[in-house]
């Protein structure tokens, strides 16, 4: 099993942390002054440039430094947008926080990659006409585009923002069969087809079944654009706008009103675009604690086996796979060849009951705290332990070698036959032909009942 | 003595107009035959350029067996139709994604090609790409099943490609809400 297929989706979070802002997206953010900024308790001041400053801002929690870019009252026509790259197994650990303040009015193409679909097909033709004409004929060709200058914005009903007018109806797309082949591929060709989607609809794919959960946030980057969600009609006011200023329509328009219009369409989209990221780094958050199990790749795993990952595979990979997957029971890691260092397993949530581990060389395995293990096997692996730190330990099996040094197993008696009043099986197998002999163990060592010293016990091992 | 000579000397010319041959043979798993020139094939697939190198391209058709006979026939003709055409500055035009790693827009008969394949077959493609490390080939096929999700909703998604919604109702109620951003419409 090469651990890149189960890397994808066991789900490697980065370290939320902001690795890098770049001032050369766009001016810092001010603090806003405006009485009635829904934002202002929650902006901050961007630092400008310096490390120190941008350290600085890295200890705080995240949603603070989401909050970065809270601010509404952006120039007209500016918004900002930022982009979250997560770490994905092929660029880990490194993501980065940038803002970036587009222009969508002044960059002709920005509205269209913007809103590929969200625009009806009259917009194009609504743009290149003037909404009104100089001699004021009372019927404007686009009557709801003109309306919404002058009344007060109205919510209209809820429609996802990838449901769309686009016709699909070529032939031969339809799956033939009642077979899914799409989600039957694996993760990462998945990740190549979402990465050419725009980020709303790669995160509505999440929602298509569980396969599908854990996939969007395996992905290298999400944008998060506040132009993405402004409705048509405020790209139609700030048109009306422009247009006004070189009187157009006359005295038409109430330009004041119109100015209110997009200032309130603005405030509203990045009111929505901040709880909506904070609602997407909170749910992550969740998951980090691992309180549900909805997006972690393998929820529902309970046995896996590792077997000839090569010595590339980081330490941490196999940290996280304790800590990742909170169903799981059995642990299985055969002729892994762990590079030089310590993996320590610091899994006080971890549900494991069944952890074995075979002829993995060249490294040291500590355990600090796997609670809910009952069996263990070791064989030929170097595993430092505590016995203490399993209370519910009753199969142990040790195997190793004499020219080895003993296992540091030993619960501090100084004897390395383990002492744990939960232990009912006991097997420990001692081979080569050293001169050393352990000595059996004093009695006194041993409790009263239920231990049973040199036992054989095949422990079941998952096929 | 002599004939034995001989006999080396027609093998000699044999294996010489063996690695001289600029056509390699593929066999499907239903063991069709299928030709394709060798340098396309090397060009095209890291997998077959591997095989080509090592020498385990056998001249009886080289198995491969995960690969069906009407997925590798496509494979084959997308190489002929690759080593034919002329690459277009299309090719350079970089994404409007975001994704850091930018990806070739296909080229005008690349989508053809792939537009006239029936679902299956566009799966079996998919796969049988990935299979022989073709990127250029996964690049196009991924390319065409992003445009046939793109502008659809999850509901639309679904219907086309048969995916079976194994939320409870709870969960997804909870995933819309994280995924606010997807379905905020104002």
């Amino acid at each position: 099993m090469a651990f890149s297929e189960t890397g994808t989706s066991v789900a490697f979070r980065p370290a939320l942390r902001l690795v890098e802002y770049e001032p050369a997206f766009g001016p810092p953010l001010v603090r806003c002054h405006r009485p009635r900024c829904a934002a202002r308790r929650a902006h901050w001041v961007i630092p400008c440039s310096g490390s120190e400053s941008a350290a600085a801002f890295t200890a705080r929690p995240l949603r603070r430094r989401i909050r970065l870019f809270d601010h509404p009252h952006q120039q007209l026509c500016r918004v900002p947008s930022f982009t979250l790259r997560f770490a994905s197994i092929r660029n880990r650990r490194r993501w980065r926080l940038a803002a970036e303040s587009t222009p969508p009015g002044s960059s002709p193409r920005s509205p269209a990659i913007a809103h590929p679909q969200s625009h009806p097909p009259s917009w194009g033709r609504a743009m290149r006409k003037p909404l009104f004409s100089r001699n004021r004929k009372p019927r404007p060709p686009d009557k709801r585009a003109a309306a919404a200058a002058f009344r007060p914005i109205h919510r209209p009903r809820l429609s996802s923002a990838v449901s769309s007018k686009v016709s699909y109806g070529r032939r031969g797309l339809r799956a033939s069969c009642h077979e899914d082949r799409l989600s039957a591929l694996p993760d990462d060709l998945l990740l190549l087809i979402l990465q050419r989607l725009d980020t709303r609809s790669v995160l509505a794919t999440a929602t298509l079944s569980k396969r599908w959960a854990c996939l969007p946030r395996s992905l290298d980057a999400l944008d998060f654009r506040v132009s993405d969600i402004l409705p048509a009609r405020y790209y139609r006011c700030i048109r009306m706008r422009a247009e006004a200023d070189d009187f157009t329509y006359g005295f038409a328009v109430d330009i004041k009103m119109l100015r209110a219009n997009i200032e309130r369409y603005e405030r509203r989209a990045m009111r929505a675009m901040t709880s909506s990221i904070n609602n997407f780094l909170d749910a992550d958050a969740d998951q980090e604690r691992g309180r549900l199990g909805l997006r972690s790749g393998f929820h529902a795993l309970t046995t896996l086996v590792l077997q000839n990952l090569p010595e590339s595979t980081p330490n941490a990979a196999y940290e996280a796979i304790f800590t990742l997957c909170p169903q799981r029971q059995t642990l299985h890691l055969k002729s892994c060849m762990l590079n030089e260092g310590v993996v320590s397993i610091h899994a006080p949530k971890s549900e494991i009951k069944q952890l074995i581990m075979e002829h993995c060389p060249f490294g040291v395995i500590k355990l600090y705290a796997l609670p809910m293990l009952e069996s263990m096997a070791v064989v030929e692996t170097i595993v430092s332990y505590k016995l203490s730190a399993f209370p519910y330990l009753t199969h142990l099996n040790i195997n190793f070698h004499r020219a080895s040094p003993l296992p540091p197993s030993s619960s501090g008696r100084g004897h390395p036959i383990p002492y744990l009043p939960s232990l009912c099986f006991l097997f420990i197998q001692i081979y080569g032909d050293g001169q050393q002999r352990l000595a059996p163990p004093s009695s006194s060592s041993l409790p009263p009942c239920r231990l049973r010293v040199y036992h054989r016990v095949p422990i079941p091992c998952p096929s | 003595m002599e004939v034995d000579k001989g006999k080396g000397e027609a093998e000699e010319t044999r294996k010489v107009a063996e690695a001289d041959r600029d056509t390699v043979t593929l066999k499907s798993s239903d063991g069709k035959l299928f030709e394709v020139s060798k340098e396309a094939a090397a060009r095209l697939s890291t997998v077959l350029a591997g095989m080509i190198a090592g020498g385990s391209i056998d001249d009886n058709g080289t198995d491969l067996k995960q690969i069906g006979s009407e997925a590798l026939e496509n494979v084959v003709d997308y190489c002929n139709k690759h080593a034919n055409s002329i690459p277009s500055a299309a090719l350079i035009s970089s994404s409007i994604s975001f994704n850091t790693a930018p990806f070739k827009e296909p080229e005008e008969w690349e989508r053809k090609f792939v537009d006239r394949l029936s679902h299956d077959a566009l799966f079996d493609l998919v796969e049988a790409a990935n299979f022989l490390g073709m990127e250029r080939l996964l690049d196009v096929t991924c390319h065409k099943i992003s445009e046939m999700m793109k502008g659809k909703s999850p509901d639309q998604i679904r219907e086309v490609f048969n995916i079976k919604n194994d939320y409870t109702k709870e969960e997804l109620e909870e995933i819309r809400q994280e995924l606010a951003w997807a379905f905020y419409d104002d």
